[in-house]
């Protein structure tokens, strides 16, 4: 079956052995990464992202875009890499799931295109956290690129979340 | 006044509601059946003549369905049977082969006859119902049952015997679901207060609009757009203004060479120089004319911002009434006897402060019953009437709204707080002896401790004024209280009229801009490097430098051996709630009107943050929680936390409700409340998955159909907590396949709307009781 989906890279090169994300898997297979185009609400180029303190490693910040407040996740950090400072002008996968909106920094867009799709193989999804990718797209070539769940993904960052507010409220005694 | 359900009568006799809770019950059941009504016409009128699509004819079949539920549980008998025949018949044609034209005409008709309906007495609800009937007929003339033809035909009323009670088990998909029966009168109308009643012209055009909330918002934030877009201009006019003066500077220098120009250059200056003059003053008239013109449009803008918040404004009766229930409820428990007295009832203000104010005030009325009640021979001997009198008053002072309870009981003993303190690790007897009466009073907010000696399920536990400070605070709010022996107690809460709109003071910290509420800003001060607390006011006052707190980990890594400031810092004083903190920062920026926006629903859980704005320059700028600042200046001690009973009492008795539908969760509210229930409300999974993120529950009762995240979402969340609560599902969803998905869920305790009493009590007992108990299906 095809699927219209959009090809990027979250980060510029394979990610490392996360420096800050203990919980977070090493991806091991290859760096270009798919999401299905009708997860996708818009492609756009992030502005000045405010640095949120006391957010977890992969929410980079919060942008403003068209006067909506998006926090912005470093998808290359939920993957495993280590975070960069937010860079204005990088591009973002716009993603509205359960009326929450996020904007996904990757890397750089590769293309879009309608690709064979099929199951991912186990070893390539063991590497990715829990859920991320269930499916692959057949790209040219034959290479298998892992397909992102973005409902499972924010989840992912929800539960981040939630866990990072929990451990700062105990440090700081604030409950 | 008989309890409304399918079939099972009030348990123990006694009733679900009361008639005043099935008043407010009936009136919160009018709007959402309104709104409803709304949603089916316009998925009808949005087809013309043809069949409306799936999804519409889905959304109209689930409001249908929503419908029977409430209604059903609020005792509307006559709407509930007319709307189920209206599901039934839709349902039928959702599968016929034809549509004829006429079809989309008739649901918006049957629609209007519903909502006359609600509003409908006697003889002229009897009318509408007639025409309903009939355009039922015409829908589909096999699928409406004949109208009764005598009182003995007609559904079961509150004078009839209920039927014996029939299996749990549920109804096959296709069956009509029971629905309340034996609760009043069919013909009844639904009681509404004076205002609201119908005028008796079934035809007269409302002098209301009813509006999505969220529209209002909108255009709130486009008016909060608006207050950026004049600090763009006021810049602008700053520049123009730098730029005149400039070019006076120039002429200066211009004039001065003229002096020493050869005379055959100075008629060539002169005329530049005069051209420049004119020039100048031409900009100078510019910028004044368009400073005038800001300030203007300052005025503009402050004038649609207080139209739009008067729009969101609502007044203080509901609250009044929420008031009303939780006094007759405690006067019924306790046996107390008690006269309640409002008054400000036209007060208005915003919605959503309107929305948070109902837990702290009916906690307030509550504790001031429970609290001041004194023997009828001591009040008679002090010269006080026989009831115990409570007092609720709203009233605005400036920007404020402020709230107080005053009871004319026993007032607050505070030489027993102060033993009660010790006695609990929290203050030393040094301390405890030191204390003015007024900080002994104002720690009742804050020490989880209570002003009485006994616990039992109502008061004593020290919990409620907990939750109040909590819910003021989260407003922006402060709350206080007032006492003298043998003469009451007041409780005053002091919260913005809205919170969309506020002055914030501004400041820099690792070069990036916050806020923070200047509500709470006392002072502005310098604070010396490596000083750890300021002696203010004879009290220490703990700093809490901010760069350390609000820093990002690339930076951290940037600069792991930053030496520390050696200057001095700036700092603001921060007060809340009689809790002080100093707050140093890099650099203070000054004090704006800010517009309040919620953080994204994925970053709720970080309780730093009580919002954001956004700057003249479109940045995003982090508005800090004041409360959270000064507790992370005030750690615990390890005697509070050892002895903190806070959460563990919370829990014990702490519910959780999550329903789309207003009346159900009036209802649950009701039930609950009544049963000892501290109860928590979420109008949808999101923000129940939010309040399960943030504080342990024993108890949740949850829907499963709801717009946004469905309630099997938070069934799956919850139940993977690490101590989950137990869970009682409810639904008007009554079929094999829901129930099997619930049950696979792990999911015992399964409640079949309308809702009763007996219904949710016996879930309730199931969902708590040892894991051993065979699952129900």
């Amino acid at each position: 079956m095809l699927r219209n989906v959009v090809l990027f890279q979250a980060c510029a090169a394979r990610p490392g052995a996360p420096e800050d994300a203990p919980e977070a898997a090493h991806v091991e297979g290859p760096p270009l990464l798919a999401a299905d185009l009708r997860a996708i609400r818009e492609i756009a180029t992030l502005g000045f992202v405010t640095f949120v303190p006391t957010a977890p490693t992969p929410i980079s910040g919060v942008v403003q875009l068209r006067g909506a407040l998006v926090p912005v996740v470093d998808l290359a950090a939920v993957l495993g890499a280590s975070s960069e400072p937010p860079q204005q002008g990088a591009p973002a996968l716009i993603v509205e799931r359960e009326q929450t909106l996020a904007a996904f920094r990757i890397h750089a867009l590769v293309n879009v295109a309608s690709l064979p799709a099929t199951e991912l193989p186990s070893a390539v999804a063991r590497a990715l956290p829990a859920g991320l990718a269930r499916e692959a797209v057949v790209a040219d070539g034959g290479a298998l690129v892992p397909l992102l769940e973005f409902a499972s993904l924010l989840r992912h960052c929800a539960q981040l979340v939630a866990t990072a507010a929990r451990a700062t409220d105990a440090v700081q005694g604030a409950t | 006044m008989t309890a409304p359900g399918d079939g099972d009568g009030p348990v123990g006799g006694e009733a679900d509601f009361d008639d005043e809770e099935l008043e407010i019950l009936r009136q919160i059941f009018r709007g959402e059946a309104e709104q409803a009504l709304d949603a089916i016409t316009s998925c009808a009128l949005g087809a013309g003549l043809e069949r409306p699509s799936a999804a519409a004819l889905a959304e109209l079949l689930r409001r249908t369905h929503a419908l029977k539920g409430s209604g059903g549980t609020v005792g509307a008998d006559a709407f509930v049977e007319l709307i189920h025949q209206l599901e039934l018949t839709v349902t039928g044609l959702q599968h016929a082969d034809a549509w004829p034209a006429v079809t989309n005409d008739l649901i918006v008709e049957i629609a209007d006859g519903l909502r006359q309906l609600l509003g409908a007495a006697g003889a002229q609800a009897e009318l509408v119902r007639a025409r309903v009937r009939a355009d039922l007929r015409r829908l589909a003339p096999s699928a409406v049952a004949p109208e009764p033809r005598s009182a003995a035909a007609a559904p079961p009323s509150s004078t009839s015997a209920p039927p014996p009670s029939t299996s749990p088990s549920p109804p096959p998909a296709s069956a009509p679901e029971a629905t309340a029966t034996d609760a009043l009168d069919p013909a009844a109308p639904l009681p509404m207060p004076r205002e609201l009643s119908g005028s008796g012209d079934l035809l007269a055009p409302s002098n209301t609009l009813r509006v999505d909330p969220q529209r209002i918002d909108d255009v709130m934030a486009s008016a909060g757009e608006l207050l950026f877009d004049r600090t763009r201009i006021e810049r602008r006019a700053q520049a123009l203004r730098s730029c005149a003066k400039e070019i006076a500077r120039l002429r200066q220098a211009l004039r001065e060479a003229l002096d020493d120009a050869p005379a055959g250059e100075r008629a060539r200056i002169g005329a530049v120089e005069t051209d420049l003059a004119y020039q100048a003053t031409v900009l100078s008239q510019a910028t004044s004319a368009m400073v005038d013109e800001i300030e203007m449009l300052r005025h503009s803008i402050g004038d649609v911002q207080r139209g739009l918040q008067r729009i969101r404004m609502e007044s203080a009766r509901t609250l009044f009434l929420h008031a009303a229930r939780a006094a007759r409820a405690v006067r019924r428990a306790t046996g107390v006897a008690v006269e309640l007295h409002t008054a400000g009832e036209s007060t208005e203000f915003d919605k959503s402060v309107a929305e948070r104010l109902v837990d702290p005030i009916v906690q307030l009325v509550r504790n001031a019953i429970i609290h001041g009640a004194e023997p009828e021979s001591a009040r008679l001997a002090a010269g006080k009437g026989s009831h115990l009198a409570v007092h609720l008053t709203t009233r605005h002072e400036g920007t404020a709204l402020v709230i107080e309870v005053r009871d004319d009981g026993a007032g607050i003993d505070v030489a027993a707080l102060r033993a009660r303190y010790v006695r609990a690790g929290l203050w030393t007897a040094e301390r405890a002896a030191g204390a003015a009466d007024q900080d002994v009073l104002a720690a009742l907010f804050s020490l989880g401790v209570s002003s009485r000696d006994d616990a039992d399920e109502l008061a004593g536990h020290g919990i409620g004024l907990d939750l109040v400070r909590e819910a003021i605070t989260k407003l922006g709010g402060e709350a206080s209280v007032t006492s003298r022996p043998g003469a009451g107690a007041t409780f005053t809460l002091r919260v913005p009229l809205s919170t969309a709109i506020t002055e914030a003071a501004l400041f820099k910290v690792d070069g990036q801009v916050y806020a923070v509420s200047q509500h709470c800003v006392r002072a502005t001060l310098t604070v010396d490097p490596g000083v750890t607390a300021l002696l203010l006011g004879g009290a220490a006052v703990p700093v809490l430098p901010l760069d350390e707190l609000l820093v990002a980990p690339w930076a951290r890594r940037a600069r792991p051996s930053a030496e520390p400031p050696r200057e001095p810092r700036p700092a603001l004083l921060l007060e809340l709630a009689g809790h002080q903190a100093v707050c140093t920062v890099d650099k203070l920026v000054g004090r704006r009107e800010i517009v309040v926006r919620p953080l994204s629903p994925l970053l709720a859980p970080l309780s730093l943050y009580a919002g954001a704005t956004i700057s003249g320059s479109g940045k995003v700028q982090l508005i800090l929680d004041a409360a959270q600042l000064i507790a992370r200046a005030h750690p615990p001690s390890s005697a509070r936390r050892a002895s903190d009973p806070t959460q563990a009492q919370r829990r014990a008795k702490h519910a959780l409700i999550v329903d789309d539908s207003p009346s159900i969760r009036e209802a649950l509210t009701t039930m609950l409340s009544r049963e000892g229930w501290i109860v928590d409300v979420a109008e949808e999974g999101a923000r129940a998955l939010e309040l399960l993120r943030d504080q342990p529950y024993r108890l949740l009762v949850t829907d499963l159909e709801m717009p946004g995240t469905s309630g099997f979402a938070v069934l799956e969340q919850a139940r993977d907590l690490e101590d989950a609560p137990a869970i009682v599902v409810l639904t008007s969803r009554n079929f094999p396949d829901v129930r099997r998905r619930v049950h696979d869920l792990g999911v015992r305790a399964f409640v079949a709307k309308p809702l009763t009493r007996r219904k949710l009590l016996e879930a309730i007992e199931l969902a708590r009781a040892p894991e051993a108990a065979p699952p129900a299906r």
